[in-house]
């Protein structure tokens, strides 16, 4: 170590020792805050005036500003013009944003309705409360709400161009009516009635227009059209103008002006023009205490079996085969069947007094009628019960077809249809009348007769009844003797007998032989028995049996024949009287064995003359409910509306005759309630009035045009 | 070319903005040499309120002084430049300088720091001033030599003159250290 690094070192030592000493005895000093900020004051107003620099008051190392605090100064940082220009961009930016959203999400409306005619209740959707309007009154509908219609009318208007019209009794919910973008969204679902709805506007792609029912969908594309439902299930398209697109299940069809479709559940959707269903009948099953009338997936009886259809159901008839001899229905648990014309039996007319029976039967026929909910307004009852009357008049005749038919025996139950007509006298009458009673019955009996129950219930019990011969017999019996003479022979009336209560009867042999010849299988199980005792051909026998089950309301038939009794029958009908003759002789037609159809068939006339006439006629309330019933059900009427006893027996007398020949003849086909509604003017035709003369009847309700027409099929009690 | 260190770095980017009037920057360097600016001047002056004083027109001084400064020398050597002439101000308007061992007394110091402060009050005021600047300000040889106005060579031989001088001052008084 050199003299230099010797002193350097020493120099080294010296800094750190008196390095040492100031750090020992020197304490720093801490300046106060208040110091630091005074002197950056200070000297930051120095700087400005130096630098000519905009004065920062304690610009201190702070942390980064957030956002929101930077944009705010930004926004310190602009002019006055720039703020307003700024301001005005982000309203013409909120503004966009907001007419943008509420083009592309749907967005609720309301639309305008207004009530004409009558009552209308209107379910809310947002409160849940029901209001009612009253003829003239205006309301506001939303999504959700429900539109019941009672005797009013509901014009709705959806959107400009899009319009439908409720009718009264119709119940609608709208389902959707929102409009997104340019799109309108309407959807309907129509739980019972008509509605008609009138497009005007061309609906494009986006556009949704649909109305279905529980198993109908009806989308359209700019159209005209009226979509109903009925009490049955069964949903009626027609189209007015434009085109309808209608799908059920995997079906689609498209119903193009003048057309229309029926759709039922089960069944297939077949498009025809919009006048070919105006006569299609109903049908109303009348079958207490047992199982129905049965029906198959198609027309054959070895074909499986659907269901029965129940007592007091109205079944749309929706179409028939080629033979005429099977109607397809709807619909039975929500499915559309077959149903064997010939499983309903002839009607018996039987005249009755009016007022006990009446009274049974209107209950009966108001039950039905409110089912059907044809005729919304309270009239309703009234309705039934008087339309039955005319009907059947009419029916009665035309009845003899279809029962007369083949299924004479069965046909029993068919008669019931007639019932509903005739009823009212007839079957009562045969009470009083006791034993013979069947006489009144008659009358009713039509309706009764019919009796398509005889087939379910009776063919079971009775088959296994040796007795059956017996009540076979009964309704034979009178087939034969009415045979004879014209539907006047009181003897027939005596089979009407309508009242099964007789079954027991002995009559039984004497039905027997009626063969009645029903083609219902049923009614060959217990053919054996009858045959026997059938004198008439090998048909009959088979047949009979059948009958046999409905023996129990044949049974009269058996007085009839013990009777010489066109006396005694007749005495009970008495009032009636004219009518149970002419019935039975329909009834008698029966010698053509086959074709009981025809047979009834005079007897109905002769029924709807006699009794009804008189009582029925009263009732007519069909007429001023349907005043827009086509000529036919209006010429079918006017016979019983004469209600003056003298006119209608003659002019029964008269249709019977010829009906029954005509009809007899004439091939199940021609009968089929269809076809006799479109030449209902024939006032001879008794077929045509009603082909079954049990079974259907044109509806008095008869839909203007595109509503069925009702018929009845009851079963003697 | 040498490589510039990254205080050095920072130091010449502060010195850019401060000739720029950036307030911010001003700001920071306030923060930065008040407190030992304070005290250097505490120690230099009688009081407390003196050497604020001074401090704020040391700092005013600065502002002014900035644009003209080349950057040569650190920006610590230009303030304690400013601080030393601003101290030598101060003494030449006042004539009539306070004891400062009455001041002293008042700072509230332990007698030992007192006692130690009055030998180096006694020293010569270069021997003083070189002595603070190196040991408490925390200037190297060179920054005192331009704050002193003298050569590198001059002020280190003045430096260890003044080392020598303090020791046997501290003797002189008694003043045990070591």
């Amino acid at each position: 170590m050199n003299m230099a690094e010797f002193r350097h070192d020493l120099d080294d030592r010296d800094d750190a020792e008196v390095r040492g000493l100031f750090e020992q005895h020197y304490t720093p000093i801490t300046p106060s805050p208040d110091l630091v900020e005074r002197l950056n004051q200070l000297v930051l107003r120095e700087v400005q005036s130096v630098y000519h620099a905009e004065a920062v008051v304690a610009p201190a190392p702070a942390p980064r500003p957030s956002l929101l605090e930077r944009m705010r100064r930004w926004l310190d940082g602009l002019g006055p013009g720039q703020s307003l220009a700024m301001a005005g961009a982000a309203a013409v930016a909120v503004i966009l944003i907001f007419f943008g959203l509420s083009r592309v999400l749907p967005r609720p409306v309301s639309a305008t309705a207004a009530v004409t005619g009558g009552e209308v209740t209107v379910l809310q959707a947002r409160t849940g409360e029901f209001r009612t309007y009253q003829d003239g009154d205006f309301l506001k509908v939303v999504q959700g709400d429900r539109i019941i219609a009672l005797n009013g009318m509901t014009t709705v208007t959806l959107f400009p161009g899009q319009t439908v019209i409720i009718e009264p009794d119709s119940y609608v919910e709208l389902v959707q009516l929102d409009a997104l973008a340019d799109a309108t969204q309407v959807e309907m679902f129509v739980r019972r009635g008509k509605t008609n709805n009138v497009i005007d506007v061309d609906l494009t792609d986006v556009d949704r227009y649909v109305v279905r029912s529980s198993s109908v969908n009806a989308s359209v594309t700019g159209t005209q059209f009226s979509f109903e439902t009925l009490a049955s299930g069964e949903s009626i398209v027609t189209t007015t103008s434009g085109a309808v697109t209608v799908s059920m299940d995997d079906q689609e069809v498209i119903v193009a002006q003048g057309e229309q479709v029926a759709a039922a559940p089960g069944a297939t959707m077949v498009v025809e023009a919009a006048s070919n269903r105006v006569e299609r009948p109903t049908l109303l099953v009348i079958a207490p205490g047992s199982p129905g009338i049965p029906l198959y997936a198609s027309p054959d009886v070895s074909a499986r079996q659907i269901g029965f259809a129940p007592d007091n159901r109205l079944l749309s008839v929706l179409s028939e085969d080629e033979s005429g001899s099977w109607y397809q229905i709807c619909c039975v648990d929500g499915q559309a069947g077959w149903l064997q014309v010939d499983a309903i039996p002839p009607v018996t007319p039987e005249p009755t007094p009016e007022s006990e029976p009446t009274a049974q039967e209107e209950a009966a026929v108001n039950a039905a009628v409110a089912e059907a909910a044809e005729s919304p307004s309270p009239t309703e009852p009234a309705t039934a019960t008087a339309t039955p009357s005319p009907t059947v008049t009419p029916l009665a005749t035309a009845t003899p077809s279809v029962t007369s038919t083949p299924t004479s025996a069965p046909s029993a139950t068919s008669t019931a249809t007639a019932t509903r007509t005739a009823s009212p006298t007839a079957t009562r009458t045969p009470r009083p009348t006791g034993t013979p009673s069947p006489a009144p019955t008659p009358t009713r009996t039509p309706t009764v007769v019919p009796t398509l129950l005889p087939s379910a219930t009776a063919t079971a019990t009775l088959t296994p009844v040796p007795p059956t011969a017996t009540d076979s017999p009964s309704r034979r019996p009178r087939p034969t003797e009415t045979e004879d003479p014209d539907p006047t022979d009181p003897p027939p009336t005596a089979t009407f007998t309508p009242t099964p209560s007789f079954t027991p009867l002995p009559p039984t042999p004497t039905a027997t032989p009626t063969p009645m010849p029903s083609p219902t299988p049923t009614l060959r199980e217990i053919t054996p028995v009858p045959t026997e005792a059938t004198p008439e051909g090998s048909g009959s026998p088979t047949e009979t049996p059948t009958e046999t089950p409905s023996a129990p309301f044949v049974v009269p038939t058996p007085t009839s024949t013990v009777t010489p009794t066109p006396v005694p029958t007749d005495t009970p009908t008495a009032t009636d009287t004219p009518v149970p003759t002419a019935t039975w002789t329909p009834t008698v037609p029966p010698p053509p064995t086959f074709t009981p159809t025809n047979t009834t068939v005079p007897p109905t006339p002769t029924d709807t003359p006699t009794a009804t006439p008189t009582d029925l006629i009263v009732p007519p309330s069909p007429q001023p409910l349907e005043p827009p019933a086509p000529p036919a059900s209006q010429a079918e009427q006017q016979p019983a509306l004469p209600a003056a006893p003298t006119e209608t027996p003659t002019a029964v007398p008269a249709d019977a005759p010829a009906a029954a020949p005509s009809v007899q003849p004439a091939q199940p086909a021609e009968q089929h309630p269809g076809q006799a509604g479109q030449a209902p003017n024939d006032p001879g035709a008794p077929a045509e009035s009603c082909d079954t003369p049990t079974c259907r009847a044109p509806a008095p309700e008869g839909r203007s045009t595109n509503q069925p027409t009702r018929l009845t099929v009851r079963r003697a009690t | 070319m040498d490589p510039v260190a990254p205080g050095d770095r920072s130091e010449a980017e502060l010195l850019r903005r401060l000739k720029a009037g950036d307030q911010q920057a001003w700001a920071e360097f306030v923060q930065m040499m008040t407190p030992r600016l304070l005290n250097y001047l505490r120690r230099n002056l009688p009081t407390m309120q003196d050497a604020e004083d001074v401090l704020s027109e040391t700092l005013i001084a600065a502002v002014h002084a900035l644009p003209s400064f080349d950057g040569k020398a650190s920006l610590a050597t230009f303030i304690f430049s400013l601080a030393y002439r601003k101290i030598a101000d101060f003494y030449r308007k006042r004539q009539d300088v306070v004891e400062l061992s009455d001041q002293r007394a008042s700072a509230g110091v332990t007698s030992k720091a007192v006692e130690f402060e009055e030998v180096i009050d006694r020293l010569p005021e270069t021997t003083k001033q070189v002595l603070l600047l190196r040991y408490h300000v925390g200037l190297n040889v060179g920054e005192i030599a331009q704050v002193i106005d003298r050569s590198y060579k001059g002020t280190e031989s003045l430096l260890s003159r003044a080392r020598q001088q303090l020791r046997e001052a501290l003797e002189d008084a008694g003043f045990e250290y070591g």
